[in-house]
């Protein structure tokens, strides 16, 4: 069953036609990548799933239901969304506080916070950054902070706006590694990445947008 | 005689109309907002009408935009038909004006810090305990802050896609989290002022150094009067439940 669907999906911005009549339906589960030249409209078009950009014609479903019913919140209970800068999404001075912050506001028990918090500190390669004030962390670790953060709310789907941006090999092996297992624990995920080599090694459907159109690309 | 504020206090009005602005999606609230801003451009002495004439064609496009973009939403229910075909629709005009008062309340923010010379605004950091290289760097990312509202913007949907329904959250717990909201904008406000101070330097500006210190900065009485009154009336519209979340 479909999980995010796009209907006749137009969106013009100063007077150009990024999509037109664009339909899409991205099963529950699904790992998609998402690829298109800079400018193209991955970012916009990934903005539009947790109804951040508004279409200009045709409807965005979340789990059946039109996106724009949702409040923010609720969205964020079924989404998660990494944004292509980590900075504006980090809220704490310290790695843990920022990735116990809903849980806190939630009223979630401090224990159960804690080992969830341990449990990613070791999953991302966070422990050596514990004692760093969150703002001075390399840009690959408030990537990894950021999803990390993402994963504390257990969302059902994911979107990840080119999480690879300033990782090295290595992390993105890791990245890799981590994405795989989030996806075979049945999380749905929308990647965007322009990392052909990054894209090659994982069990993922590849979307392009081309001309205000978005097709799946065979061959991979 | 009108009293001279200090530039400390128009930063925290600035900032305080312009998170408002980004964050609202009400236009009831961002009115409210709106018209608060106009009001401190009388007691901070901001020169609206002058600039408003010098920025005549830019406010002109900016309108014609506006009201294109609320001509092409086609969400909502119309308002204004010829024969079968919707001209406008509600939420259309909506987004039309929140968006119209958007830009207006960055403009004024600009405006309300342009009143305190630059130094002055650097001055002002200096005194607040922090070195004058970021009293620099922040000086120049707050007149880049037109700029930033797409990063505010980001920073807010990110908050509100923690999942949290604020409207269940006790009046302090709600006043902490939105809180927090404030450190990444201020990052982000001086990262963007860091890159353009490296760049000055890098020109061979020297920030720091030797040079003729400015005359400190005093709160006085309407310096304090104008913080506190300015606290309370932006934490009550940023817990007032038209907010984004
Ligand atoms: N709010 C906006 N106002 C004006 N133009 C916009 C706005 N948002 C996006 N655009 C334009 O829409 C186009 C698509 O932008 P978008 O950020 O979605 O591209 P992208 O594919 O994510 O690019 P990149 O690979 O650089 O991240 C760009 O040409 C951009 O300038
Ligand atoms: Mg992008």
């Amino acid at each position: 069953m479909s999980y995010i669907t796009f209907k006749e999906v137009s969106y013009r911005v100063q007077g150009k036609n990024l999509f037109q009549n664009v339909n899409l339906a991205l099963a529950r589960g699904s790992f998609t990548t998402l690829v298109g030249a800079n400018g193209a409209g991955k970012t916009t078009f990934s903005k539009m799933i947790i109804g951040m950009v508004k279409p200009s014609e045709g409807t965005v479903l979340l789990d059946q239901k039109n996106v724009n019913d949702y409040k923010m919140y609720e969205i964020g209970n079924k989404v998660g969304y990494l944004f292509q800068n980590p900075n504006v999404q980090i809220f704490s001075p310290t790695v843990r506080e920022e990735l116990g912050f809903a849980l806190k506001y939630k009223g979630i028990a401090e224990t159960v916070i804690e080992a969830k918090t341990e449990k990613m500190i070791d999953r991302f390669m966070l422990r050596h950054t514990l004692e760093t004030p969150a703002y001075h962390l390399s840009q690959g670790e408030k990537q990894r902070l950021a999803l990390a953060t993402i994963l504390m709310n257990d969302p059902t789907y994911l979107v990840l706006d080119e999480p690879t941006t300033g990782l090295d090999q290595k992390r993105r092996q890791v990245l890799s590694e981590v994405l795989q297992q989030i996806h075979a624990e049945g999380i749905g995920i929308l990647l965007i990445s322009h990392d052909y080599a990054f894209i090659r090694k994982m069990p993922t459907d590849v979307l392009s947008i081309q001309n205000g159109g978005i097709a799946y690309e065979t061959g991979f | 005689m009108k009293p001279v504020f200090d530039p400390r206090v128009k930063l925290l009005a600035a900032t305080a109309v312009s998170t408002v602005g980004v964050m609202s999606t009400s236009p009831l609230l961002s009115l409210v907002n709106f018209l608060i801003g106009l009001i401190m451009c009388r007691i901070f002495n901001v020169e609206l009408f002058k600039i408003m004439k010098k920025m005549q064609r830019f406010l002109g496009v900016c309108m014609v935009l506006i009201i294109i973009q609320s001509l092409f939403d086609r969400s909502g229910n119309a308002i204004l038909q010829i024969g079968q075909l919707t001209i406008l629709t509600d939420i259309g005009m909506y987004r039309g004006i929140n968006y119209l008062f958007r830009v207006l309340i960055i403009l004024i923010s600009g405006m309300i810090i342009a009143t305190s010379s630059m130094k002055a605004t650097i001055q002002g950091f200096v005194q607040l305990g922090l070195p004058y290289e970021f009293g620099f760097m922040a000086g120049l990312g707050v007149r880049f802050l037109p700029l930033l509202t797409e990063e505010i913007r980001n920073t807010y949907v990110s908050m509100a896609l923690r999942g949290i329904d604020v409207n269940r959250l006790s009046l302090a717990k709600r006043l902490e989290m939105i809180g927090s909201l404030f450190i990444p904008v201020v990052y982000a406000t001086l990262l963007r002022g860091k890159a353009l101070a490296e760049s000055a330097q890098s020109r061979g500006f020297v920030i720091g150094g030797k040079r003729s210190t400015f005359e400190k900065l005093k709160f006085e009485k309407h310096d304090y009067v104008g913080t506190l009154a300015i606290s309370m009336i932006f934490a009550v519209l940023l817990v007032s439940e038209r907010l984004v979340f």
